[in-house]
């Protein structure tokens, strides 16, 4: 049993997941084991970092948005006894993963819409966008080039799902009030599609990801379990050891976003 | 009355589109004649349907049967035959797309259209579908939109041309390397010219000027993407061939407050309408099914033009800002590909 602290600002998410995994995690009435950070606000990797220095076994950063080089030196240097997972909106989605053992046979046109609502922070909504690329694929774009809109923006660059063969990427950041938000990926090769359709973490509303060939579909079981409550079992997977693959994750999508 | 169609071309387009679609519009058409360069084709086709045929151009316009000429051959010679059919005073002319593949061309047919008063339409099947007539009236309220994109994953032709008829003579599959500058913009000009120009006449109602294309790209076999802007609103083209049982023929609309979504079949099937549906904070409205497709639709319009029922000069006006747009962003697309700097 683990105990756990939030940001006040992400608390109502932490105290869902709390509910649902009873046996694994209690609200702390003092020192606690586990830190929920909200990545959201400036100054979330130093946060982190006192956590880790305070005894934290865990931290866990809800949707992290870009932050600064030497923040994230601080920070992994404070986890030689704390794991730090990063809780992402779409990359951190049980069907996410499904898609690691999928090989692409060839080149192909890879599209990724985020609908976000209009005023949405762009360069979040390109970093969940990369950070899910590195996640399904293990993967990211070399060089993306960001166009900035109105209301979006569009990042065009290639991404080699399989080595030798690139397919063009093209990153759409949609903003409208119209539609709730989701990120929907698709890709289409010569002989092969992946459709993807993934929700933000705050339901269990499971990811639709479907691959297609000449013979059919084949449609990746539904996981009824929110992004959020995954990540935490990450956490508990890893706490207590020093776990810096996220933040290693991120520094290669941040590099990617500048 | 029943109008008298003569055919210039029969290949895959004249025997999987228009054949069928013709025998289910009844007795508003008869085939008449028909001409194509190769004499079997043109034999077996006409065969099919009783019709007189020929390799002479000449022998159909000079037929006092022919009322309605559809222009079916390879896009290179659309305009001569066109302009040729409206000299020859037919009551109407049904040209597939493109119209021509030259702005000049278009212009040609332009003034020929003017000085001769023969009615053309373009087989443009998309602004015919009752999908679109849908979607855009329900759009003609909307604010600034921001983002137009069509994207077509279609599988080879054969494929679906094999479900609408048995075939004759069919011309290979054409090949493109994409390894030069020079290679990937040829390709992105018979893409934008051959496949997305279906979608062209949509794009423009939403992005009537394009500024600027932002990016291109090409991945072998046969994969597209194309990034442009006009103002405020991006105008995305992308697609590929697939070999996939799964079509995906997409156009979508994005404002602020509300999202169009189009799907379409794939060319040559004849499975009804596309589906439309608006989707806006208080809900979705999808249209009601509509049994026929744009294909129905420019046959039933060439047929009201002819026989005087509908007088709308804008039809080829239309088409022809239609082409120029399409044309000067094939051209825009390949300055692209060609620079790696906006054109
Ligand atoms: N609306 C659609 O869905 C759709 C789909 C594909 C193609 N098209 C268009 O339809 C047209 C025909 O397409 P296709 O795939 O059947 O074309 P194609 O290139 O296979 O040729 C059609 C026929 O024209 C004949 N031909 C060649 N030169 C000719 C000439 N000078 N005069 C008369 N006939 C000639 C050929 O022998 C062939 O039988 C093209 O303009 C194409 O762009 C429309």
């Amino acid at each position: 049993m683990a105990s756990v602290s939030a940001d006040a600002s992400i608390a109502p998410a932490v105290a869902s997941v709390v509910a649902g995994l009873p046996l694994s995690l209690a609200w702390s009435t003092g020192h606690a084991d586990v830190y929920a950070i909200d990545g959201a606000a400036p100054g979330w990797a130093a946060r982190a970092a006192a956590a880790a220095a305070a005894g934290a076994r865990g931290v866990l950063v809800v949707h992290p948005t870009p932050v600064a080089a030497a923040e994230l030196d601080a920070l992994d240097a404070s986890l030689t006894h704390t794991c730090a997972v990063l809780d992402w909106a779409y990359a951190a989605d049980p069907a996410t993963a499904l898609l690691r053992t999928w090989r692409a046979t060839g080149p192909g046109v890879l599209e990724c819409t985020s609908y976000a609502p209009l005023g949405a922070d762009v360069d979040r909504e390109l970093l969940e966008v990369v950070a899910w690329l590195l996640r399904a694929f293990g993967r990211t774009p070399a060089v993306l080039t960001r166009h900035r809109l109105l209301h979006g923006e569009r990042a065009v660059g290639r991404l080699a799902l399989i080595d030798g063969a690139e397919s063009a990427l093209l990153i759409r950041i949609v903003m409208t009030d119209a539609v709730p938000p989701a990120l929907v990926v698709t890709w289409a090769g010569a002989t092969q599609r992946l459709n993807a359709r993934v929700f933000p973490p705050d339901t269990a509303r499971p990811a639709r990801v479907t691959l297609t060939d000449a013979k059919g579909d084949t449609t990746l079981p539904a996981v009824y379990e929110s992004a959020h409550r995954t990540s935490w079992k990450r956490l508990l997977t890893f706490s207590g050891r020093p776990a810096h693959g996220d933040l290693a994750d991120l520094r290669r999508c941040l590099a990617v976003l500048r | 009355m029943t109008l008298g169609v003569g055919f210039l071309g029969a290949g895959p387009v004249t025997q999987a589109i228009h054949l069928p679609t013709l025998a289910r519009l009844g007795p508003l058409f008869r085939v008449v004649h028909v001409m194509d360069v190769d004499p079997a084709v043109a034999a077996e086709v006409a065969s099919r349907v009783g019709a007189r045929s020929t390799t002479r151009v000449g022998d159909v316009l000079e037929d006092p049967g022919v009322d309605v000429v559809a222009v079916c051959s390879p896009p290179r010679v659309h305009t001569a035959q066109v302009e040729a059919a409206c000299r020859a005073g037919v009551r109407g002319v049904l040209c597939e797309k493109p119209l021509a593949t030259t702005i000049a061309d278009a212009e040609r047919i332009e003034a020929v259209t003017a000085a001769t008063g023969v009615p053309v339409v373009v087989g443009a099947m998309h602004t015919f579908d009752p999908a679109w007539r849908w979607a855009r009236t329900e759009t003609m309220s909307w604010g600034d939109v921001h983002a137009v994109r069509s994207r077509i994953v279609n599988g080879p032709n054969a494929r679906f041309e094999d479900a609408a008829t048995e075939f004759l003579g069919r011309p290979p599959f054409p090949r493109f390397d994409l390894d030069t500058p020079e290679a990937v913009a040829a390709f992105l000009r018979h893409v934008i010219l051959t496949l997305a120009i279906h979608d062209l006449p949509l794009v423009r109602h939403f992005a009537p000027i394009v500024d600027e294309v932002i990016h291109v790209d090409a991945v072998e076999p046969f994969g597209w993407l194309v990034l442009a802007r006009g103002g405020d609103t991006t105008v995305e083209l992308t697609g590929s061939k697939n070999a996939t049982w799964k079509p995906d023929w997409t156009f979508e609309v994005v404002s602020a407050d509300a999202h169009l979504l189009v799907e379409f079949p794939p060319s040559y099937v004849h499975a009804g309408a596309g589906v439309a549906a608006v989707t806006t904070r208080t809900g979705t409205r999808l249209m009601p099914p509509e049994d026929h497709n744009g294909y129905e639709g420019e046959w039933r319009r060439i047929a009201e033009l002819a026989r005087g029922v509908r007088t709308d000069p804008r039809d080829v006006q239309a088409a022809v800002d239609d082409l120029r747009y399409a044309v000067d962003l094939a051209e825009a697309a390949a300055a692209r590909a060609l620079t790696g700097r906006a054109a």
